[in-house]
């Protein structure tokens, strides 16, 4: 079912947008809440979780893209309830995603406030600029949250090269936010 | 800002970046250490170099060829400088088009009001809008749709379409109407896109495989119009032509 059929069946609160949204999407957001969480019944209602909270937004939102839609729900739902987590697991994908990011940001003690709409800004223009291959790994492993190994397995290349590109892309990111002012 | 409010920030990107990557694609086939290893051992990558020369010459050859014949659509920019006027035309290749269904009843009208403006002063046979010469068929029809969802009558006028056509697969289909905007059988995102100014007149341009279109105000009528295997040299005179 096309995206616009599945929005109108929210608009017209028929529980099939439920039903569809999942034989579509259901997958993709099991994905990328399993991604955060690592665990399976976790990740599960996170999904579910998802589709409520779609549910109880749409109407009155129409989004333009719903993968994107969803998915940024989903990320974020996931990503609460793995700060909420009491354990988190030194070896956890997003916890090693977040020191590599810690190269990205100011090694300065001193937290400088932020506008997280200029931050949200720079990072798209960031991205415009990078080829679509590099952005695609970026996003790969920041957004969705991938392992190294399953991203070099994606893109048919090495760990090694899936490493060595994401170096390079943090640095330039770090660069680009400093020149940018976002931090000092 | 620490690196959480950075991975939270990643999280808000445009969502064009999204679906411009399916990340979460199944592959059908993956690519084992296995097969690398096979490939380092028995040296087929030396023996790849030659034929990858082979064929980024021939492709070089293929473009320089395509160009030349000048073909419709082509590795351009989407911008055309036609009668001192630059087009911006917002590419939808990469975020698509989706096809709607629409309750709607087309019948053709004969008798349906002309929305541009009459040049008086004009030669009779001067040529008043630039249409390409080979569309010399023009049909018109008005479009109902229904006044109530449940019932079968299609009686109120949504819109009327001017179909000017060479009978086969070159068309320009204006639809317009007083009221409010024309129907759309398609949808997709208008986000962040650019706009043409035409003799003071906004519109925004779409391109989409071989069509064009575009939505604008003029002469108290909302426009939308879409074209199918029409040049952008074409379109791009036709609308000067129509937006005096």
């Amino acid at each position: 079912m096309e995206d616009e059929e599945i929005i109108n069946l929210y608009w017209k609160r028929q529980e099939k947008a439920i039903y569809e949204t999942d034989k579509k999407y259901g997958k993709y957001c099991k994905k990328i809440s399993f991604n955060i969480l690592q665990n399976e019944e976790e990740s599960k209602e996170c999904v579910n979780d998802t589709y409520l909270k779609t549910w109880n937004s749409i109407p009155p939102q129409r989004p333009n893209i719903l993968k994107a839609y969803i998915g940024k729900i989903t990320r974020n739902l996931a990503f609460n309830q793995y700060e909420k987590k009491k354990s988190k697991k030194r070896d956890y994908t997003l916890e090693i995603c977040l020191e590599e990011l810690n190269e990205c940001i100011s090694s300065n003690n001193v937290e400088k406030e932020f506008n997280n709409n200029e931050l949200v800004n720079a990072l798209n223009n960031f991205l415009s600029m990078l080829s679509q291959d590099k952005r695609k790994i970026f996003l790969e492993r920041y957004w969705y949250l991938y392992s190294i190994k399953e991203i070099s397995l994606k893109n048919e290349i090495s760990e090694n090269n899936t490493k060595t590109i994401l170096l390079r892309i943090r640095k330039q990111l770090k660069t680009y936010l400093k020149e940018g002012g976002l931090y000092e | 800002m620490n690196n959480k409010d950075l991975l939270k920030a990643i999280g808000e990107i445009d969502d064009k970046y999204l679906i411009e990557d399916n990340g979460i694609k199944e592959k059908n086939r993956i690519r084992t250490n296995n097969m690398v290893r096979i490939m380092k051992k028995f040296k087929i990558g030396y023996a790849l170099i030659p034929i990858c020369w082979v064929v980024v010459i021939s492709g070089i050859i293929f473009l320089n060829y395509k160009n030349d014949n000048n073909n419709l659509f082509e590795n351009k920019l989407y911008i055309a400088k036609e009668n001192n006027i630059t087009l911006n035309i917002n590419d939808l290749s990469k975020t698509g088009m989706t096809i709607l269904d629409t309750d709607t009843k087309t019948v053709s009208g004969f008798n349906i009001p002309y929305p541009f403006k009459v040049n008086e002063n004009a030669n009779q046979n001067e040529e008043f809008f630039i249409i390409p010469s080979d569309l010399t068929q023009i049909k018109n029809y008005i479009v109902y749709i229904k006044n109530d969802k449940d019932s079968n009558e299609y009686n109120i006028i949504a819109n009327y379409i001017m179909l000017i056509t060479n009978g086969n697969e070159r068309n320009i289909k204006v639809k317009y109407s007083k009221d409010q905007e024309p129907l759309r059988d398609y949808y997709f995102s208008e986000e962040d896109s650019k706009t043409t100014t035409i003799n003071g007149i906004d519109l925004k341009i779409y391109k989409y495989e071989k069509s064009f279109y575009t939505t604008f105000s003029y002469n108290g009528y909302n426009f939308d119009i879409e074209t199918s295997n029409i040049t952008e040299q074409e379109f791009s005179d036709y609308l000067v032509s129509i937006l005096r």
